[in-house]
């Protein structure tokens, strides 16, 4: 589902030259769910945003659903995005002017032919999955923690997308939420089939996922 | 998609209501301005009544005369040519006035040479603000008083509440009948209905009254009494004279023919035989009129010649115009710039679920373009507002403004128009911006 070959990330300055991807290969599976840790600065996130074709690899190949990436800046990437995979941050990043609703449907506003009906529909039933139905026509700062995370989680599910890349989900969350977060993922990994891959600090949360993958100065230790 | 954009558009007006505030304040009022502006234009230059056929109007209504004599210069250059001193001189025959008159222009001299004008159809000649005292209940009132010919009617559309304007035989028989306005109606008799039929005294005499006309809203024109100029003793005054206190209008065959009447008008001043007049052999017509909007530059810009003045107060009005539409949307730019900047992980959010270049593009114009057709409404509105003091305060005396919708219509589209330009030029920049680097900037 998704394949890394001699994936580098340099970014340069004029003065200065920093690795943060150092040759990675990675091959993930369909339906798997993999965690990458790492100490801060490792290049997680960087690796994550290129599996996401958020960023762009100095070198080397990424091949996502089949289709290797060329041009990034374009329209048919935006596309590919779209349909492909969804997003989880760390920092929940919901629209704070959207009610819960609005924020879940914005991926299917970029989406052709899906009526205003279909997405309030589909947007229903993401959010009923991750138990925040009732919540919908709040504003997000009307909400917890958790249930800002969950509603991230129902937008990022709700074009149901092969893929699910969630940068640290659990890192603003106390325990207890967490542990919510980390079982509907679970849940969407196992019912859904939905490959995940998630950047984690947390050493509990990564060892209930199928794999784990270190990484140490933009390197992956094997 | 429109209606979340929409939502989206008016939540963050809400949130930011200082932003708002200023926004609409400068696009409204710039609006509101810009329409008042217009509206006393067009009282100003429009073809309201009685004025419907202004743009094909042409007038004059000064006359100058001056005394041309030959004047020769003799000029005498003195120099040291090989030690020797040498004269070089120079006879240079030029015209130079030694004495001018300046005045209103005499019947007879418009009778005689401008009635048979080819690119005029019709014309009229009359002597405007003639002023008498009238008595009403021993306070007095002041008329001021036009004597016209009977074209004065065909020429100038009054709008006539009662009766009518005299026709050529009543003129020629010179009968004692005046047209009144309104206004005077109510000030002489208290009333504004039944008037036709009742006299009025103006210069001693009984004159009969047989219409009344709405007062007319534009100040080139603000009589309250007309009569025949036959009744005057002397009206076209003596042969041997080409000046009086006639003011000229004529009516251009077509609009396209206003730029030939003028000229037409113009070579007349060279083929006017001078040797009638003692004293004066050049003669130069003055107070010229061309189109509406010429005769009106004519009185803001120092220069007399009515196409020049036309073409100098075009190019202010419109550097004056774009300047006020520019300094708003520089301003709106500007605010533009922190609001979207305040917004942009908002579109790394946005991107990374599949928003292209062009839907981040469209939402901020978008947002935009709602803002300013809410300054917009505001703008008419207050423009509205604006013209109803004006009016009821009546700050420009006779004038009476209006709404000028179809200029409203296109004001609005200018405004539109800056609301995508000012909104491009910011959301041009955060749409190219990177994924990665949006979202970094934390604030949702």
């Amino acid at each position: 589902m998704i394949s890394l070959d001699q994936v580098s990330k340099v970014y340069r300055t004029k003065t200065i030259e920093t690795t943060a991807l150092n040759n990675i290969n990675l091959e993930v599976p369909k339906g798997e769910f993999l965690s990458i840790m790492g100490p801060s600065g490792c290049g997680k996130s960087t690796l994550l945003n290129i599996i996401g074709l958020l960023d762009e690899p100095s070198d080397g190949a990424v091949t996502i659903a089949g289709k290797q990436v060329q041009k990034y800046a374009s329209k048919a990437t935006s596309h590919f995005r779209n349909e492909k995979l969804g997003f989880i941050f760390q920092s929940f990043h919901l629209i704070p002017d959207l009610k819960v609703i609005d924020n879940v449907e914005l991926p299917l506003l970029y989406r052709k032919h899906v009526s205003a009906k279909e997405r309030r529909r589909l947007s229903e039933e993401a959010l009923e999955s991750v138990g925040l139905k009732n919540r919908m026509n709040h504003f997000p700062n009307q909400l917890s923690g958790g249930q800002k995370q969950r509603v991230a989680i129902a937008r990022a599910i709700v074009g149901k997308p092969e893929i699910i890349l969630a940068d640290e989900p659990t890192g603003n969350l106390d325990s207890v939420m967490g542990n919510e977060v980390m079982d509907i993922l679970l849940n969407l990994n196992k019912e859904g089939g939905t490959t995940i891959v998630m950047v984690t600090h947390d050493e509990n949360m990564a060892r209930r996922t199928h794999r784990l993958m270190r990484l140490y100065d933009g390197s992956q230790i094997k | 998609m429109l209606k979340n954009y929409i939502i989206l558009a008016w939540r963050v007006l809400g949130r930011k209501k200082f932003f708002t505030f200023i926004s609409l304040f400068g696009i409204s009022f710039t609006l509101g301005i810009l329409m008042v502006i217009v509206s006393f234009l067009q009282t100003e230059l429009g073809t309201d009544k009685p004025w419907t056929n202004r743009d094909r109007m042409v007038s004059f209504g000064t006359i100058e005369m001056k005394a041309m004599v030959a004047d020769t210069t003799f000029l005498i250059d003195s120099m040291l040519v090989d030690g020797a001193m040498k004269y070089d001189t120079t006879k240079s025959i030029g015209e130079s006035s030694n004495s001018t008159t300046i005045s209103s222009i005499g019947g007879r001299f418009l009778e005689n040479y401008f009635t048979d004008l080819k690119y005029a159809e019709n014309y009229t000649f009359y002597i405007p603000g003639v002023s008498y005292n009238a008595y009403v209940n021993n306070s007095k009132i002041v008329l001021d008083a036009f004597y016209t010919d009977a074209h004065y009617w065909e020429i100038f559309d009054f709008e006539f509440l009662e009766g009518q304007g005299y026709d050529k035989g009543m003129y020629e028989r010179a009968e004692p009948i005046a047209v009144i306005t309104d206004q005077l109606a109510e000030k002489y008799f208290g009333e504004m209905s039944n008037i036709v039929g009742r006299e009025i005294k103006m210069d001693g005499k009984n004159h009969k009254i047989i219409g009344v006309v709405k007062k007319p809203r534009s100040s080139m024109i603000d009589g309250d009494v007309w009569a025949p100029t036959t009744l005057l003793p002397d009206y076209l005054g003596p042969v041997d004279r080409y000046t009086g206190g006639y003011r000229a209008y004529f009516l251009a065959n077509s609009k396209s023919d206003v730029t030939n009447l003028q000229d037409e008008i113009e070579n007349k001043e060279n083929e006017i035989p001078m040797d009638v007049i003692e004293d004066y052999n050049k003669l130069l017509l003055k107070d010229k009129t061309g189109t509406m909007f010429q005769a009106f530059s004519r009185n803001l810009v120092p220069f007399n010649e009515p196409k020049k003045a036309g073409r100098i107060l075009s190019w202010i009005l419109i550097g004056f115009i774009s300047l006020f539409v520019l300094l708003p949307t520089l301003n709106l730019i500007n605010l533009n710039v922190s609001r979207i900047m305040e917004r942009s992980s908002e579109i790394g959010v946005r991107k990374a679920f599949g928003a292209s270049k062009g839907n981040i593009l469209g939402q901020f114009i978008f947002e935009n373009v709602v803002l300013t057709i809410i300054g917009g409404t505001i703008g008419l509105g207050l423009a509205v507002v604006l013209i109803y003091f004006i009016n009821s305060a009546n700050l420009l005396e006779f004038l009476r403004l209006t709404i000028n919708y179809k200029f409203f219509i296109y004001s609005f589209i200018v405004v539109i128009l800056f609301g995508v330009l000012s909104g491009f030029l910011p959301a041009y920049r955060m749409s190219k911006i990177h994924i990665v680097n949006a979202l970094k900037s934390n604030k949702l």
